[in-house]
């Protein structure tokens, strides 16, 4: 079952991975390698829409997890968006993601992203 | 009592999926393993649970049970009643109870945490019962899941 991966760029500094399909042990090994390019750029926030994603296995919170460590050493963030059910309850279990890096809308996300630019607009020198 | 009424708890089907080698076969037998399930007509949230708790009992017994030169051959038994499904895992690597792994600190947060050790954590929170036991020289792990989804 495969696994497919669309990077998105809209705001600067700000990448979006959109996964469709499965996370497993073998399709974890394509996110992971597209990890590599996305995190070698210069990133302040990673978000991923799993709005297609059937499910995730522990193979797949690693790789989520290898990010979040990655972001976090640049100070940087991992947003994620819209959880289906089988992954909410992986998440749940995991405790993968603070609630907090969690949106369940692209209209959230959205909303959060443009007050953090803003926030980010009025503290700039 | 009537064939079509079978009590409750009664095993009414099985299938043994052989595994020869859980590197190369080990998906063949999860879609083998998924297929089956859909065709019982369990729930899809139940069928995916099973997918994934299959998938990281496999994983974990090519990683611990088993040498790094050594061919990990395994069993998977599956069989339904009325009101669960029940998996059996047998392989004849080097004992390795997957219960007894200490769980990871899941309060930390996932930034903080060693990779790892959520494979075996997911498998105790996704099914109902879970037992180990080494039988004449295999590892035997045998879970139950419920077929309402909780």
């Amino acid at each position: 079952m495969a696994l497919s991966i669309q990077l998105e760029e809209g705001r600067s500094f700000t990448k979006t991975l959109r996964l469709t399909g499965r996370l497993d042990n073998e399709t974890a090994a394509d996110l992971d390698r597209e990890l590599d390019a996305v995190l070698s750029s210069a990133l302040k926030v990673l978000v991923f829409d799993l709005g297609g994603l059937e499910y995730t296995t522990s193979a797949g919170l690693r790789s989520f997890m290898r990010s979040q460590k990655a972001m976090r050493a640049r100070e940087g963030k991992v947003l994620f968006v819209n959880l289906q059910p089988p992954v909410q309850k992986v998440f749940d279990i995991a405790k993968a993601a603070d609630l907090a890096t969690v949106f369940r809308s692209v209209k959230e996300l959205d909303d959060y992203l443009d007050a953090m630019q803003k926030k980010a607009r009025e503290e700039a020198p | 009592m009537l064939s079509s009424d079978p009590p409750e708890g009664r095993q009414e089907l099985d299938e043994r999926i052989v595994v020869e080698d859980a590197r190369r076969e080990g998906m063949a037998a999860l879609n083998r393993l998924e297929a089956r399930c859909r065709v019982e007509g369990l729930s899809e949230a139940v069928v995916i649970d099973l997918r994934v708790v299959a998938e990281e009992v496999l994983t974990n017994v090519v990683k611990y049970a088993f040498e790094p030169g050594a061919t990990p051959a395994l069993e998977l038994c599956v069989s339904f009643t009325d009101g669960a499904v029940r998996l059996e895992f047998r392989d004849e690597g080097r004992a390795f109870d997957p219960l007894g792994e200490p769980p990871p600190d899941l309060d930390l947060p996932p930034e903080q945490r060693p990779l790892g050790g959520l494979g075996l954590t997911l498998v105790r929170a996704l099914v109902d019962e879970a037992r180990y036991e080494r039988e004449e020289g295999a590892n035997v792990l045998r879970l139950v899941k419920r077929r309402a989804a909780q």
